[in-house]
């Protein structure tokens, strides 16, 4: 098979399209100052410049591409397995095809490349791949033996994984996106809130009832998780499920605070879901899911986390989150959820391995 | 140090092979050496065949090395990995110079050291750990990390003879080390010997709170509320310091810190408020705040909590907080000394103590008393209410 015909033989993942859509709404709304910083944010990457630099040359033929490989190789000291095919002849055709399908280009490349040198060269293309398609850029390093990631074999699978890790990128973008207004422009707090209210309310995203439906699937998933003994938690989950629409102020600060020292940014002001699970534990516990706007909430959609609360916060080392993009169909939502709950549920277990 | 190797090989005993290897592995990273190479020296002879091993493994994927010269000036050369120096050299920190012993002195020197090492490791395992560490930075037997090596040889030592072994590279570090190092002589290792002796307490009090029950191997499942069953039963199994005794402990450390620090501080301290938290969550509260002070304490077990008001401080408080251990299923106790506001989250870690049930009373009693000196001056230095 073709590379054009591979690349339009395996479907793109919608929520690509879904991501597109929410940035590019999001960038329309930004202030000169957010788009500035954002644009100087985005050029701090965990990769390596001269290499990026000979990627962004146009063109970039295989020649070049095999000069760059061996290049980084010499940079970071290894030694890539000769005995992996070189492809780099063909990489071109399939940067041609990113702007439109990132996710399956991203997992052509990997598959291709990545077990030459650990995924080292392989990462530098997929960041190019995002480039291509305006998409924001890695934020945590791609390794060879991520378990989603090693599936060589299955381009559509491969699709999967970097359509979902291209999401978590972007939710780590917006939740770095600044409040609209400079320090140079001396606004009082008051104007920098209510200029952030106002985009907020531009922003789309899901109304209460439409959340409350998903929410209520989502609780119903984790409690069958436990009544079938799938989940890593062990101790079985209380059957009512209580979902908190606007959580009073002091929840919405102890969210918040905790989200924080979890790795993330949520707004504590913006629209805030809170779904519990009692927990039938020795000492008081419950599984909270809790959706809220990422960052100042500038770009829409909601940021999905899930803890294990007792009557003290545990924070966990980096908590996973699910961007739920507006209007997103269940059949779509849902197994991004599953494969999210997959990460989010051993990480919000293992945050209390140390107090059990 | 009896005691503390009574209670080392005592909860070592009870530990599967599982978990003795996961101790290994934290042994070796402690001592900067990979799992292998720790193997390696462990299962070798004092001699100075581990002395080169240990010098091989400082130098690994260094191939020259910066030595002081006998004036003290810096040259850098070939590491010359695991070969006696033939050059005359000096021992340098900081703006510290000694010249070093000189090339021919250096085999029969070291031959003597290390054949002393069984008989008094057994007699006296800080002197001997303190021994080693001035030997060697006063040989300087290779070209350069003659003190990374000491260390990695006094933590072989220690852990041979039953005790913890040391965080290298943190000792390696800290100023006060250094400061111990330059201070002894020949005839006197007392300082350096205490900061030892300290060092190997705060070990077993890092590898008590380190402590847990490790999954069986390729379990189909588990889950935290098997981790929880596991720990419980350790937990119960564990031997515990009487109350009584404990309470006594407390009560004698309250009576030195209030006038203690009032000294230090220059401003009187609020009546001793005693609390011992009935509820979980309150517990969950204090070990998660000991946790960000680097402190692990076990939720689960009872926490008792000493506190002072600084008067005029702005709610600033004294605090001594005692709990069991880590997960508690060693049963030893840990104590650590705060001054902040109440229930803030605190940053860099706050010095503490370990009480063992195998240490008497009274010599119990008398470490807590040296421990609160170094303690509250720590506490003043770095809190929130210093000048």
């Amino acid at each position: 098979m073709g590379v054009s015909e591979l690349i339009e033989r395996v479907g793109e993942p919608a929520a690509t399209e879904r991501l597109r859509a929410l940035l590019s709404g999001a960038r329309e709304r930004f202030t000169a100052h957010q788009r500035a910083a954002i644009a100087a944010w985005d050029e701090s990457r965990p990769l390596d410049r001269p290499t990026m630099s000979a990627l962004r040359q146009a063109p970039c033929g295989g020649a070049q591409l095999r000069k760059a490989a061996r290049e980084l190789a010499v940079r970071r000291r290894t030694l890539p397995d000769a005995t992996v095919g070189d492809r780099f002849d063909e990489v071109p055709e399939v940067l041609a095809g990113a702007a439109a399908r990132p996710a399956v280009a991203s997992a052509i490349l990997w598959s291709w490349l990545a077990a030459r040198d650990g995924g080292a060269f392989a990462a530098h293309l997929v960041q190019r791949v995002r480039e291509l398609a305006g998409l924001p850029g890695l934020r945590r390093k791609l390794v060879a033996d991520e378990p989603a990631l090693t599936v060589w074999n299955s381009v559509p699978a491969l699709a999967v994984a970097f359509a979902d890790r291209q999401v978590e990128d972007a939710c780590v973008w917006i939740e770095h996106v600044v409040p609209p207004l400079a320090a140079a422009d001396s606004a009082p707090l008051s104007r920098q809130q209510q200029v952030i209210e106002r985009m907020r309310l531009g922003a789309p995203r899901d109304t209460a009832a439409e959340f409350a439906r998903f929410a209520q699937l989502a609780a119903t998933f984790v409690v069958q998780l436990s009544a079938r003994r799938l989940d890593p938690l062990g101790f079985a989950l209380g059957r009512d499920v209580e979902l908190d629409s606007d959580p009073a102020v002091e929840r919405r600060i102890e969210i918040a605070a905790w989200a924080r020292q979890s790795g993330r940014f949520v707004n504590a002001h913006g629209r805030m879901f809170a779904v519990r699970i009692a927990v039938s534990a020795p000492w008081p516990l419950r599984l909270e899911l809790i959706a809220a706007e990422l960052g100042v909430g500038a770009c829409g959609g909601l940021g999905l986390l899930l803890r294990l609360h007792g009557d003290a916060p545990v924070a966990v080392e980096r908590a996973p989150v699910l961007l739920c993009f507006p209007g997103e169909p269940t059949e779509e939502r849902g197994p991004r959820f599953e494969r999210w709950l997959s990460d989010a549920y051993p990480a919000a277990t293992r945050a209390w391995q140390v107090w059990s | 140090m009896r005691e503390l190797r009574a209670f080392i090989g005592r909860i070592e005993s009870e530990r599967g092979a599982r978990a003795r290897a996961l101790d290994e592995e934290r042994d070796a990273a402690r001592a900067v050496l990979d799992a292998a190479t720790w193997r390696t020296v462990r299962g070798m002879e004092v001699d100075l065949a581990l002395l080169r091993a240990l010098h091989r493994a400082a130098t690994a994927g260094h191939d020259v090395a910066r030595r002081a010269r006998i004036d003290g000036q810096w040259i850098v050369g070939p590491a010359n990995a695991g070969e006696l120096r033939t050059k005359p050299q000096a021992f340098r920190l900081g703006d510290h110079v000694e010249v070093a012993w000189p090339p021919g002195a250096l085999k029969g020197g070291l031959a003597r050291l290390l054949r002393d090492a069984a008989t008094e490791l057994a007699a006296d395992p800080p002197a001997y750990a303190a021994r080693a560490v001035w030997t060697l930075s006063r040989a300087q037997p290779f070209i350069a990390r003659n003190e990374r090596v000491a260390l990695m040889l006094a933590s072989r030592c220690l852990r041979g003879a039953g005790l913890p072994g040391l965080p290298v590279d943190d000792i390696e570090r800290d100023p006060a080390f250094g400061a111990a190092l330059i201070a002894a002589t020949a005839d006197d290792r007392g300082p350096l010997a205490r900061y030892l002796a300290a060092a190997i307490w705060d070990a077993a009090l890092a590898w008590a709170e380190w402590i847990g029950v490790p999954p069986p191997p390729d379990p189909a499942r588990w889950t935290l509320a098997d981790e929880h069953v596991a720990l419980e039963a350790a937990r119960r199994h564990a031997m515990r310091i009487p109350d009584a005794e404990l309470d006594a402990l407390l009560a004698h450390a309250a009576e030195r810190v209030g006038p203690a620090i009032t000294a230090q501080l220059g401003t009187a301290l609020g009546p001793c408020e005693r609390w011992r938290p009935g509820e979980h969550g309150q517990r969950l509260a204090i070990a998660v705040a000991s946790a960000h002070r680097g402190r692990r304490l076990c939720p689960h077990e009872p926490i008792a909590v000493l506190r002072w008001p600084v008067a005029g401080g702005l709610g600033v408080e004294v605090a001594l907080v005692a709990g069991a251990a880590g997960r508690g299923v060693t049963g030893a106790i840990a104590m650590h000394l705060t001054i902040a506001p109440r229930d803030a989250i605190g940053a860099g870690i706050a010095p503490g103590f370990l009480a063992i049930v195998d240490e008497p009373a009274q010599a119990r009693a008398a470490r807590v008393d040296s421990w609160l000196d170094a303690a509250i001056a720590h506490v003043l230095e770095r809190g929130p209410l210093r000048a």
